[in-house]
């Protein structure tokens, strides 16, 4: 077993090692956080007070638009891969990813996509009218088809979709082909049964979202009207392929933290998880309800009341697997021999406020009510609880979990509880009250707004400041943990098991090139 | 010995990586053309379902008039209850067009014959090949009314300038559910030309297959 | 910002903080919090439901954190707690899947009887035909002849919501909540969508450009419109002695630049009132198909230009003419401004398929659209000395 690699620029570009590979990715969407962090912060200037002070209209629509569109392909997607990249493997003992050169392919596409994505904003006329994507995340036909460089767009999800979908095969090549001798699926640690059940999401819906867009492109370009109006073609047919994308996207965000915090709430409640097939099966159980209940993105468009009644019925059906995780989680630290570690905290942060915004998520479903939350702040506000509080602290929880087996060296503990009690704190100002404002009835995606909204979002734009500033710590903490800090041992966490805490901290160049017996 | 046997498992994994890649390459693009299958699928999940009506659809050739007015004929008439016809038309700004219907409103038994009538004028100093485009609210209605004749049956070319007087004759079946005592309809013109060379400057293509463009549509 | 408003927004703070749960929305008396009752049957069932999915989850919520919270407190190694083994259960994994499908059975029944009420489709007294442009909505009472009317936010609002615009947004009356008829002179009023009280009112909603959707919450009206579609929604109010009895709302689907500034007012009268307002639109409308044939010198037209300018053209072109670069071409020294005549009146009566020049054919008057080619020609400098007259328009 040797560690030998090559060094500097090359040792990166032309990688093949799975370790490397997470790293990249890891890194790429950090960057991406920032970047899609610092719009945020853009955002919540200019709605800390009514009345325009910093920016035009358009360019508030394209902070929205880019915000959203860089925090899920760039920043939570890559993230989620870059663990899969170093986590899969040493958990089901592989010396590698199945497809190593696919591996490098799959990332390096990935700062080209972003690149495209965000060129447009440079370009053409005066920057501060805001020349990027400003259509919404979502970019509903037919405002999308106004766009002039929309082509830039179309080709960045292109490329962020072929990404995505190398990727997902990659993983699932890797988890059915490489598994150690004796690992049988049911004995796979959660963490790479969530990934195995997202990489099917992926490749079962990207492609839709890449057909989507290709119709796009030839209704701008080439003179067809799938979705152009004006053409005969039918704006609501849009939405519908979107959300077919869109919904089981949602899922491909927050599986994988699933798995994250599936793995440590076991660890440090020294208590193996409870529950494990009903997890699986609950994992299951969502990933399949996402593919049926699209609509209920759409209740306002005006569908027919079957139509609306099956999708608000298949829709709060998804609370009861939702519910039966959470139950899971709770009877896995029921009558454990508890510590608090920060990974412990951030991922009983996770199970708390996820919770919130799957309650938001049950009352958003039940579609007479939606007719009032549709388009709101009160959505906005949900969302996040499920992605920021959901998806990426998940994501953090992760990071300060594995990180000492990636570097070998423990983070400082005093500034990871601070990074997580300022964050948890800010946080929650940050979004709860957008619940207030949005059923007060302040619509999303408007740059200015009624002075009777104005206390609750300036309360909001200060939390946003500070979890902003909030997550510069963690990059701190991170560097001076890669620097160095106290060694970590082997097993890194008292009740960790599972195979990867078997091998060195920090984890060796190359793993499991013999591979290990599961018993 | 043990080599052969780690190269043989090494084979394996190889083999059965081609198959997950291969396997997993088919469903991407299976996915891939499930998307653009989508478009024609809405109708049909919404006929079997029954809640037709949703989607648009240009009638041109698709539509079996007589066999739609047999359907809605054979209840007869219901003297017993009147229903409310609204009869609307939506603007595409896209067109140079004068179009509106002479009757707004009409009162009648369902399962009665009526003909209403809508005027069009090219405003424009180009020919245009017009299809009209139906939708109809509430929804559900939609499969009620039987057209018998009506000018979205067919493309209506029109001169620079040329104004036309056009008839729609339907039918209600008076199996309509009296929770929808008012129908509106409404008709939207699109110009199967439009997409021919728009505008080049926003990047548009000039030469179109205009042919193709409707295939795509229906 | 005052010290008492520093105050108030410091405890909101605190309670947000401490109190973070839907508790605080039951604490507070005024709408501030919660979703508003309304004034309509539909708006009435939403509040309903809304309380009682609330009321579940807050339950649900405060069960489950509770076991956590006890757990967290009690299970820890630092009080010397021993890890039990136990990590299975079938049957608890069956009751605690049966409890929330059976609490979910139960939301789902007034939920659908809920929703059948909200998209009942019976016959309506009034009907209006709501058209989103961006960004002003069109109003047509499609049963009076010639009732027909743009709303949009007030010029004075226009100025106000500017970037840079030097004025406490706080002091403007119903901020971003107001609207005009900018074929009026400036009585907001004429703006309104007015309706008869204890009628049935059908909105038949469509859009001519992009998805908007037309929401008034205390209405409980919330419906997409979405180019060459119709859809409908409903509403049936009171008038409600010693109020206003006007009703706000906002444009809730993004279409563009100016989403944010895309309001809906509704005022509810009594019948004697709505006949009289119908009959003054009429003769309003009479008026002004009578100016489209007449014949206006240059001042008249330079003069009713500007103002039309101002409310249908600055907030794409700029007060200024010169336009945004890359996105909205300059009138100042533009090519069309001062161009051939035949093409500018061509593209302000169709527009240009495939951005977001509308066509005006149908949005303004023969005399506004003359008007505003001719300031368009001889404002801003470019001075082509050539004048339009509504006869002009086709």
């Amino acid at each position: 077993m040797s560690d030998h690699h090559p060094t500097g620029i090359k040792r990166w570009l032309f990688t093949t090692n799975h370790k490397d590979i997470g790293t990249l990715y890891l890194w790429f969407s950090f960057t991406m956080l920032l970047v899609g962090g610092a719009m945020a912060m853009v955002i919540r200037a200019e709605l800390y007070e009514p009345g325009m002070q910093l920016v035009e209209p358009n360019f508030f629509n394209m902070m929205t638009t880019m915000h959203g569109l860089i925090m899920v392909f760039g920043a939570i997607m890559p993230a989620m891969v870059g663990f899969a990249n170093w986590q899969v493997p040493m958990m089901i003992g592989a010396p590698d990813m199945a497809l190593p050169r696919m591996n490098n392919w799959s990332f390096w596409i990935l700062p080209f996509a972003a690149l495209m994505l965000v060129m447009p904003m440079f370009m053409g006329g005066d920057f501060m009218q805001g020349q990027g994507p400003a259509f919404g995340w979502t970019f509903y036909e037919p405002l999308s088809g106004q766009y002039n460089k929309l082509a830039f767009f179309i080709f960045a999800v292109h490329l962020l979709g072929f990404s995505s979908i190398m990727g997902s095969i990659n993983i699932i090549a890797t988890i059915f082909n490489m598994r150690a001798p004796g690992m049988t699926l049911m004995k796979m640690p959660l963490f790479v049964w969530t990934w195995l059940i997202t990489a099917f999401l992926l490749i079962a819906v990207m492609p839709v979202l890449a057909g989507a867009v290709t119709m796009m492109l030839t209704d701008k370009y080439f003179g067809t009207s799938f979705f152009d109006a004006a053409g005969g073609g039918d704006p609501v047919l849009f939405q519908h392929v979107f959300w077919f994308f869109g919904h089981p996207e949602v899922y491909i965000m927050i599986l994988p933290a699933f798995g994250i915090v599936s793995q440590i709430i076991p660890t440090f409640a020294r208590k193996p998880l409870f529950g494990y097939a009903s997890m699986v099966y609950a994992t299951a159980a969502i990933a399949f309800l996402s593919f049926i209940v699209w609509a209920h993105h759409m209740f306002t468009v005006g569908m027919p009341v079957a139509g609306e009644l099956y999708f608000m019925y298949a829709t709060v059906m998804i609370a009861v697997p939702t519910a039966v995780k959470v139950f899971n989680w709770t009877a896995t630290m029921w009558k454990g021999s508890m510590t608090f570690e920060t990974p412990m905290l951030w991922a009983i942060g996770f199970v708390f406020m996820f919770t919130i915004g799957g309650f938001t998520g049950l009352m958003l479903g039940v579609a007479p009510t939606d007719f009032q939350y549709h388009d709101t702040y009160f959505v906005v506000a949900h969302f996040h609880y499920v992605l920021v509080t959901g998806a990426l602290y998940g994501i953090i929880a992760g990071v300060y979990y594995w990180l000492p087996k990636w570097t070998g060296n423990m983070y400082s503990e005093g500034l990871g509880k601070l990074h997580f009690w300022l964050s948890t704190i800010s946080v929650n100002v940050l979004f709860f009250p957008q619940h207030f404002v949005g059923l007060e009835g302040m619509p999303r995606r408007i740059p200015d707004y009624n002075p009777m909204f104005a206390d609750w979002n300036a309360i909001s734009s200060l939390g946003g400041f500070v979890f902003g500033a909030s997550q510069i710590l963690f990059l701190v903490i991170i560097i001076m943990t890669i620097r160095g800090g106290k060694k970590a041992t082997d097993q890194v966490w008292e009740g960790a098991e599972g195979l990867e805490w078997t091998i060195p901290s920090p984890a060796p160049y190359h793993t499991f090139e013999t591979a290990p017996e599961v018993k | 010995m043990p080599d052969k046997m780690q190269e043989t498992k090494q084979d394996k994994t190889e083999t059965n990586n081609k198959r997950v890649v291969g396997v997993s390459s088919l469903v991407v693009i299976a996915m891939f053309g499930f998307g653009f299958a989508l478009i024609p699928l809405y109708d049909v999940f919404c006929d079997v379902l029954g809640i037709n009506g949703s989607y648009q659809t240009i009638e041109d050739g698709t539509y079996d008039a007589k066999a739609e007015t047999e359907r809605a004929l054979k209840n007869g008439v219901d003297e017993s209850r009147t229903i409310t016809m609204q009869f609307l038309v939506t603007d595409n700004d896209a067109l140079d067009l004068e179009f509106k219907s002479r009757t707004k409103s009409l009162t009648m038994n369902p399962g009665q014959i009526k003909e209403v009538s809508y005027y069009v004028k090219n405003r424009s100093n180009k020919p245009m090949v017009l299809q009209a485009i139906p939708d109809i609210t509430p929804n559900m209605a939609k499969k009620y009314l039987a057209k018998i004749e009506c000018f979205c049956f067919k493309k209506q070319t029109l001169q620079p300038g040329e104004e036309k007087e056009m008839p729609l004759r339907f039918v209600v079946n008076s199996a309509l559910p009296e929770k929808f005592p008012v129908l509106t309809m409404t008709y939207r013109f699109i110009d199967l030309n439009y997409k021919a060379g728009v505008d080049t400057k926003s990047g548009y293509l000039q030469t179109v297959q205009v042919d193709s463009t409707l295939n795509d549509i229906n | 910002m005052s010290a008492s408003k520093t105050i108030k927004m410091l405890s909101r703070l605190l309670c947000t903080a401490l109190l973070f749960g839907p508790a605080v929305a039951f604490a507070n008396e005024g709408y501030d919090l919660n979703l508003q009752p309304g004034v309509t049957e539909v708006s009435q069932m939403q509040f309903d439901l809304h309380m009682l999915v609330l009321w579940i989850c807050t339950i649900a919520g405060i069960g489950v954190f509770a076991v956590m919270i006890y757990s967290i407190i009690a299970h820890r190694k630092s009080k010397g707690a021993v890890a039990a083994q136990f990590h299975e259960s079938t049957t608890v994994e069956v009751i605690w899947t049966v409890i929330p499908f059976a609490i979910l059975v139960a939301i789902a029944v007034p939920a659908t009887k809920g929703l059948l009420l909200l998209e009942s489709n019976d016959k309506a007294d009034v009907n209006i035909k709501v058209t989103g442009i961006q960004w002003k909505w069109e109003y047509d009472y499609i049963d009076e002849d010639g009732v027909k009317f743009i709303s949009q936010l007030p010029q004075a609002q226009e100025e106000a919501r500017k970037l840079g615009s030097g004025t406490d947004v706080t002091t403007v009356k119903n901020y971003l909540l107001e609207v005009d008829n900018p074929a009026t002179s400036d009585d907001t009023t004429d703006g309104y969508i007015v309706v008869p009280e204890k009628k049935r009112i059908r909105l038949l909603i469509t859009a001519k450009d992009v998805l908007h959707a037309w929401w008034v919450p205390a209405l409980g009206v919330k419906r997409d419109a979405i180019p060459g579609y119709i859809n409908e929604s409903w509403f049936y109010a009171e008038y409600r002695e010693g109020e206003d009895n006007i009703y706000r709302g906002q444009c809730a689907e993004l279409c563009g630049k100016d989403h944010g500034f895309m309001p809906v007012v509704v005022k509810v009268v009594k019948q004697a009132d709505y006949d009289a307002w119908i009959a003054k639109q009429k003769s309003a409308a009479s008026a002004s198909a009578a100016a489209d044939t007449q014949t206006f010198t240059m001042d008249e037209l330079m003069k009713r230009g500007e103002q039309v300018y101002n409310s249908s053209c600055a907030a794409c072109h700029q007060p200024n003419g010169e336009g945004i670069t890359g996105a909205f071409p300059a009138i100042k020294g533009g090519k069309i401004s001062t161009g051939d005549m035949a093409g500018h009146i061509n593209i302000v009566v169709n527009g240009k398929p495939g951005t977001a020049m509308a066509a005006y054919g149908d949005q303004l008057s023969k005399a506004d659209i003359a008007a505003v080619i001719t300031f368009e020609r001889n404002a801003f400098g470019n001075d082509k000395g050539d004048m339009v007259q509504p006869s002009d328009i086709k």
